[in-house]
């Protein structure tokens, strides 16, 4: 168990580049917390930092309460999982799952003790005796992440370890990883690129973009309240829709006014939005938030709007829906199997505006959600 | 006269490259075409052979044949004229000058196999992380590209030796005599000359080694190493336990070729003592027995005796280089 601390942590390589700025963050005891971003975003970056592994520009780092930014790997007490899975290749996975005890000086039945004890807790005993390159990826993967437990460090990290897998084998993967996670109650800090992965495996997710971390938050509210456009665009598959838009008054009635998109704004909410007559927005809708009529759930409130077919992705158990605009403009929902649309049909279809998202057009950060 | 004769020489050494490498493309080509007319079956078992052939008749024409007849002069007389059984094997086997060869062949081993690869491998570590690696490691290879007389003509002015009391023009003398020692006769004391020479082949030989290990070092994927580091190794476990045994084929490559080259050095002990006051090897005894003393039997009983001594080191190279293949 660990809890640490990133304070106003920054990280410019050799080069001057800078990978990482300013990152503020605190992470629990037992907490499962996901960091999550696009490659090249300075994910690795800031794990190598809390492992020991890059040196920290400025800024602070702590791990329970104790200033570590000097402090070599071997004294930090952590594991890490890398994406190669980084196994020794001379050793046999027994060796491979010793050494760290080994070079702690823990006595052989124990280490004999933990290993067998690992090794069954993953389901890879009959595979102590082997060398990694007799390995499957995905033998290979848990091996990495029985070096990891075995030593019972205080946080685990994790460098996207399952993206070598094929699609069946993460999914399984991710499971067993959240269960690791319950039954072992240490802290695990998961760095991946795949916003599925974030959403099904944090109980916290950061999201990170250009070095600077843009939002923490728990899955859900992440994704009903994104900070800003980057946020709101990077969580969710299809992404969310954005447009560009104004706000205007007529009379009694307020509307939304993007272009072919004229949309109404709910009259409950209206007074909230005073103040944003006249200011260039971006309006957001998520394509699950747009619905065909005819299968429209209760509950909703239903804004009708012209759009032409252009393309279908029948899934199965959805429809992914690509949708011309008047003017050009295109939008994506995600609509109920049995809509059964053709490319080049005009449809009406509903927008729900008790869920919509407005952001400033300058600053791309949220205004309402 | 002079100069004509030269470039008549020089026209026949281009016309033998020519007609050589010619004739050689000129045979590949038409048995190529014959075997082609060959139906199938008989074709692709025909045809490495036909690529084969002419490399293992010149084998066989310049190396096993000599071999087999060195391993019968072997048993013949100085003239080669009568046989004389073991005596010449008894001679290179109990000859007091043959026994410090003996012994002075093992000195070179261990010590130019053990402190090159030594060596090596700590400057193939250390290089890894210097700012000025390519230069750092072009300083320490170039003696490779001098050859073994080339070095023992440097190395004489290193060791050169004047009386005490003239100025020394050797550098280690100098250096000797400028701390206040008397100056040392570094290839006439018998107590240190051999270490002299052999010097000079770890000289030559470190850099080999460690442009080698350093690339094996350098194949070694960061990860490993720093996922040693998190689970607890400090630089010298990583050293002992990651590294060594990661590149451990490559250091018995590099080990068994030094080997081979020291057993068979005679060059630096010739030119520099000429194997005077106990520093002959077995080759430079081999070469004397030979062509100094004229005797073709005890030469060539050397000879197989080196051969032997080879033979174990090749068939470790080999089958290493099997192992590495298969683990691919
Ligand atoms: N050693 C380095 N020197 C200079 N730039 C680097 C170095 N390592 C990574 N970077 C840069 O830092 C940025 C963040 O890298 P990284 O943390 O690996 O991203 P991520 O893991 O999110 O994909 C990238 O633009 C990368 O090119
Ligand atoms: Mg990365």
């Amino acid at each position: 168990m660990a809890h640490i601390v990133f304070e106003q942590v920054t990280k410019q390589y050799d080069n001057g580049f800078v990978a990482v700025k300013d990152l503020n963050l605190e992470i629990g005891d037992d907490e499962f917390l996901v960091l999550v971003g696009p490659s090249g975003c300075g994910k690795t970056t800031s794990l190598r930092m809390l492992a020991g592994l890059e040196s920290i520009s400025r800024g602070s780092l702590y791990i329970d309460g104790q200033r570590v930014n000097e402090k070599s790997p071997r004294e930090r007490d952590i594991a890490m999982v890398f994406q190669s899975y980084a196994l020794y290749p001379h050793m046999s996975v027994f060796e491979n799952m010793a050494f760290g005890l080994q070079l702690q000086g823990t006595a052989k039945p124990e280490i004999q003790q933990r290993v067998q004890a690992a090794a069954a807790q993953l389901g890879i005993e009959e595979l102590l005796d082997r060398k990694p390159k007799q390995l499957s990826g995905g033998q290979r993967q848990r091996v990495a992440v029985g070096r990891a437990i075995v030593r019972d460090p205080s946080a685990f990290l994790m460098d996207e370890p399952l993206s070598n897998l094929d699609a069946k084998l993460r999914v399984q993967a991710r499971a067993e990883l959240t269960k690791l996670h319950k039954k072992l109650g240490t802290t695990f800090i998961y760095v991946t690129h795949d916003q599925v992965e974030a959403m099904t495996m944090g109980s916290r997710i950061a999201v990170m973009n250009q070095g600077i971390l843009q939002q923490v938050d728990t899955p859900q509210n992440l994704y009903e309240h994104p900070n800003n456009m980057f946020v709101a665009g990077f969580m969710g598959s299809p992404a969310m829709n954005f447009f560009e838009a104004t706000l205007t008054q007529t009379g009694e009635q307020m509307v939304i006014d993007a272009g072919a998109l004229q949309l109404p704004v709910p009259e409950e909410v209206r007074s909230r939005y005073q103040s944003l007559l006249g200011t260039p927005l971006i309006f957001g809708i998520r394509p699950e938030n747009i619905y065909n009529p005819e299968f429209a759930p209760p509950g909703i409130n239903p804004v009708a709007i012209e759009a032409t077919v252009s393309v279908v992705e029948m899934m199965g158990h959805e429809e992914i829906v690509y949708f011309a605009l008047g003017d050009g403009h295109e939008f994506l929902a995600r609509v109920d199997p049995r809509s059964r649309f053709t490319p080049g049909e005009s449809v009406s279809v509903s927008f729900d505006m008790n869920r919509f998202h407005l952001f400033d057009k300058a600053s791309e950060h949220v205004l309402v959600s | 006269m002079q100069d004509a004769s030269n470039i008549m020489r020089l026209l026949g050494a281009i016309a033998a490259i020519i007609v050589g490498s010619g004739g050689i493309i000129a045979l590949f080509y038409v048995a190529n075409l014959v075997v082609n007319r060959l139906p199938p079956r008989p074709r692709s078992q025909i045809l490495p052979w036909v690529y084969m052939v002419p490399a293992l008749v010149m084998l066989g024409a310049f190396l096993v044949l000599p071999t087999l007849r060195t391993i019968l002069l072997s048993f013949m007389d100085r003239r080669s004229q009568g046989w004389v059984g073991l005596d010449n094997y008894i001679f290179a086997f109990t000859n007091a000058d043959m026994l410090i060869a003996f012994r002075n062949n093992v000195l070179w081993l261990v010590l130019v196999t053990g402190v090159s690869v030594g060596l090596g491998l700590v400057i193939a570590v250390l290089v890894d992380r210097v700012k000025y690696e390519p230069l750092a490691k072009a300083l320490i290879f170039l003696p490779m590209a001098i050859s073994f007389v080339g070095a023992s003509v440097i190395w004489r002015f290193m060791y050169a030796y004047q009386p005490p009391g003239t100025d020394q023009i050797g550098l280690l003398n100098a250096i000797a005599v400028a701390l206040g020692y008397e100056p040392i006769g570094w290839l006439v004391n018998k107590s240190v000359n051999n270490f002299a020479l052999i010097a000079i082949m770890i000289w030559l030989q470190t850099g080999f080694a460690m442009v080698l290990l350093s690339s094996a070092v350098k194949g070694i994927p960061k990860d490993v190493i720093e996922a040693a580091r998190i689970d607890g190794a400090s630089e010298f476990q990583i050293f002992w336990r990651i590294t060594i045994p990661m590149i451990s084929s490559t250091i018995v490559v590099v080990s068994t070729t030094i080997i081979v080259l020291v057993l068979k050095v005679f060059d630096i002990v010739f030119v520099m003592t000429g194997g005077n006051l106990d520093t002959d090897v077995i080759a430079s005894r081999m070469i004397k027995e030979m062509f100094n003393f004229r005797n073709f039997g005890r030469g060539s009983a050397i000879a197989v005796v080196l051969l032997l001594a080879v033979i174990p080191v090749m068939v470790t190279n080999i089958r290493r280089f099997q192992q590495q293949e298969a683990n691919r």
